[in-house]
């Protein structure tokens, strides 16, 4: 897997599992406080439709009691039952038609007497028929009741109002109204504040096991007076009312099998039970908009966090996998390894690279190492060589004077020639003090610097010391000689013999390469760079060819006419700097002068 | 006819010259390469041999026999020389007849006797 993919699968289910439980609780709570006040609306609007209908049907009453009581009523129907004469029906009917009239919801009245018989009515047709048999009747004998809803022939429904006529306690009749249920209705079908599917239902039980709707439903008109029968989880709102259970109840299906928020009232007077409710479904209908707009939330975060995620991702991958393809591009082409193929996981893929890398290049410095050796050696060899052979050389042409000198001077012996076997004799002589010579200078070359002889010295001394000896002779070469040397510089611990014979060697090359007719220099300077002592020797002269450089500090090697050079000067000086840890470098250019450049370490002062 | 004397070390060749006269043969000094092609050039048929250092201050001995043997070839050279590494180079010049080598240091009697070599079938 690689880090791209990682660092996706890392940061999408970490964001979505946060965004997920913030938005699920931020719905639950608003569903909860949106279910909680949907509740709460519907039980005060229950209490008032209770209020409102229980309102109605004592008002019924009332109005009932008030047509009851009146005494012409109730004397004219204690004629009527003693003697049916003396005009008492009309003027029952009269009252009767009085009271209808002022009462714009009653249609009909009748007085029935004790046996049920309609003895006077609003209605002529009704006059003669037996009634005893009907149930608000039979109530009607004892008690003002109103319950007994009905359809008429035109379908219409209509309500039986009942009660008793009793004139000094003995009981005369009872009274029958009907009645539209306008009131009713308009109280039952007042929606507001239900919204599109609350409603107000009002039921009653009827046969076991059935219920029966006593007005028109909103979504059902004719349910009025239907008798249904119980289907298992519907109707379970009127159900809880009817059993006389007043509270609230969310998430259970209704007649039509609608999940709904109710709440339930009980209406005693008249066992009714109400139920106010209204569609889970469109209460809830804000929490679908919340949730709606929580799921675009979701996913837009969730897009811009695997955008930014991708972003950082391709930010750290990147960079990785450029170190990985320099690093394998340098172990494949600057130390001939073979690299192992790319891993898909990138900081794998770096690692191994970089580790391949560490190895190429550890073998690789010891490979160096050894080559250096190796080198150091050959180079050991081959100096040692041409120092054999250089000296070979040097010797062999004094030992060839010699040996011809004897040679010619034995034969002057023999001659008697003594004057001239002498000459031959003191040539002998000075040819060995020259190979003496040469011996001598080798002695110097290629020893170590003698410890027991070094001493706390000022640079600027030596420079002056060698400046001794060849002052003069640069003076009357015409030679300008310039110092510019450091005042503050340590003194530092070394042999002054041999720097001076470095200096002065030096000082010698710069004076020989100066030409005739050119301007004549020598500029010395001295410096202290870091932990060095710095001697530089400056000449205007001719400048040294790349040929003659590569050979500068040669033994033997010289560009100085026969006799005048050993070609020992600069390899001795070499090997005195080398004992003390230096260096001596040259800059030349060919016609424009030379600088020799010589450091040399300050070497810790060391306690006695 | 004459012998040509290459040295840098005017000593040896000196020493070499009055030997040589004093054996009673002509010989003609040069000190450096230059020198010793421009004598050759004056009369190249006046020498008989050459005898020279193989290393001299401007062309080397080496360079000195190729270009005397454009001039005339065959002509018998000695070198001289207190170096053995040229040893092999002398010996790579071929086996063309004429050439000799002596190392230093050698005897004047032995130079003697190498020419004596080349002069006497000839005289």
């Amino acid at each position: 897997m690689n880090i791209k993919t990682k660092i996706l699968f890392s940061i999408i289910p970490v964001t979505l599992i946060a965004l997920v439980s913030t938005s699920l609780l931020s719905y639950i709570s608003f569903k909860s406080a949106l279910t909680s006040q949907i509740l709460n609306h519907l039980e005060s609007v229950a209490s008032i439709q209770k209020s409102r209908i229980e309102a109605i049907i004592s008002q019924h009453i009332e109005r009932l009691v008030l047509i009851s009581s009146r005494t012409q009523l109730r004397i004219s129907l204690k004629n009527y039952n003693q003697d049916r004469g003396g005009g008492s029906q009309e003027k029952i009917i009269t009252i009767l038609k009085d009271a209808r009239k002022s009462i714009p919801s009653f249609e009909e009245i009748s007085v029935l007497n004790t046996q049920g018989v309609v003895v006077a009515s609003t209605n002529a047709e009704r006059i003669e028929s037996d009634l005893s048999s009907e149930l608000f009747f039979i109530d009607g004998l004892t008690k003002n009741k109103v319950d007994y809803l009905f359809l008429n022939g035109k379908h219409e429904l209509k309500t039986y109002f009942s009660g008793p006529l009793e004139l000094e306690g003995v009981l005369l009749g009872v009274i029958v109204v009907t009645s539209n249920v306008d009131h009713l209705r308009t109280a039952v079908g007042d929606y507001s504040g239900l919204g599109k599917s609350g409603e107000t239902v009002l039921g009653k039980d009827g046969k076991p096991g059935e219920i029966i709707f006593l007005m028109p439903i909103r979504f059902d008109p004719e349910a009025a007076l239907k008798s249904v029968s119980l289907e298992p989880n519907h109707y379970i709102p009127m159900i809880q009312a009817l059993e006389g259970k007043e509270g609230l109840i969310s998430d259970v299906n209704d007649e039509r099998g609608v999940a709904v928020f109710a709440a339930t009232k009980y209406i005693d007077a008249l066992s009714w039970g109400l139920v106010v409710k209204i569609d889970r479904s469109e209460a809830l209908a804000p929490t679908l908009t919340l949730k709606n707009e929580l799921v675009g939330f979701i996913l837009i975060s969730l897009l811009s966090v695997t955008f930014i995620g991708f972003f950082i991702a391709r930010q750290i991958a990147k960079p990785l996998s450029n170190i990985t393809d320099e690093a394998r591009f340098v172990t494949e082409k600057y130390l001939s390894e073979k690299t192992i193929k790319h891993e898909k996981n990138e900081v794998k893929s770096l690692e191994s690279s970089f580790r391949q890398m560490t190895q190429g290049l550890l073998k690789a410095n010891r490979q160096l190492k050894d080559t250096q050796a190796q080198l150091v050696q050959s180079a050991k060899l081959a100096s040692l060589g041409e120092l054999a052979t250089g000296v070979a050389h040097e010797l062999n042409q004094p030992l060839q004077i010699i040996k011809m000198s004897a040679e010619i001077g034995s034969l002057d012996l023999q001659a008697k020639d003594l004057n001239k076997a002498d000459s031959y004799f003191q040539q002998i002589n000075a040819q060995v003090d020259r190979a003496a010579e040469i011996i001598q200078h080798l002695k110097v070359f290629g020893r170590d610097a003698q410890l027991q002889k070094r001493e706390s010295i000022a640079p600027n001394a030596i420079v002056k010391s060698s400046l001794i000896m060849l002052n003069s002779q640069l003076e009357s070469e015409g030679i300008t000689l310039v110092l510019a040397l450091s005042e503050d510089l340590p003194t530092f611990l070394v042999n002054p013999v041999e720097i001076e014979q470095v200096i002065v060697n030096l000082i010698a090359n710069a004076r020989d390469a100066l030409e005739v007719g050119r301007e004549k220099k020598i500029i010395i300077r001295t410096a202290k760079k870091y932990h060095c002592i710095v001697f530089e020797v400056e000449d205007s002269g001719v400048g040294i060819s790349p040929v003659v450089r590569e050979k500068l500090f040669d033994p033997f090697f010289t560009t100085k006419p026969v006799g005048k050079g050993t070609g020992l000067g600069l390899s001795i000086c070499y090997g005195i700097v080398q004992a003390y840890h230096g260096t001596i470098e040259v800059k030349s250019e060919l016609g424009k002068g030379s600088i020799f450049t010589v450091k040399i370490p300050i070497p810790v002062q060391e306690k006695p | 006819m004459k012998i040509l004397v290459v040295d840098d070390e005017p000593q040896i060749a000196t020493m070499v010259s009055d030997f040589l006269r004093a054996k009673g043969l002509r010989v003609e000094i040069a000190h450096n390469g230059e020198a010793a092609l421009s004598k050759f050039r004056e009369d190249p048929e006046g020498f008989l041999m050459v005898i020279s250092d193989v290393r001299l201050p401007d062309i080397d001995g080496l360079s000195l026999y190729t270009r005397i043997m454009q001039k005339k070839k065959g002509l018998p050279f000695i070198f001289m020389t207190g170096n053995l590494d040229q040893e092999s180079s002398i010996a790579s010049l071929g086996k063309s007849g004429g050439i000799e080598l002596l190392l230093k240091p050698f005897s004047l009697f032995e130079l003697y006797r190498l020419i004596m070599k080349y002069l006497e079938p000839s005289s």
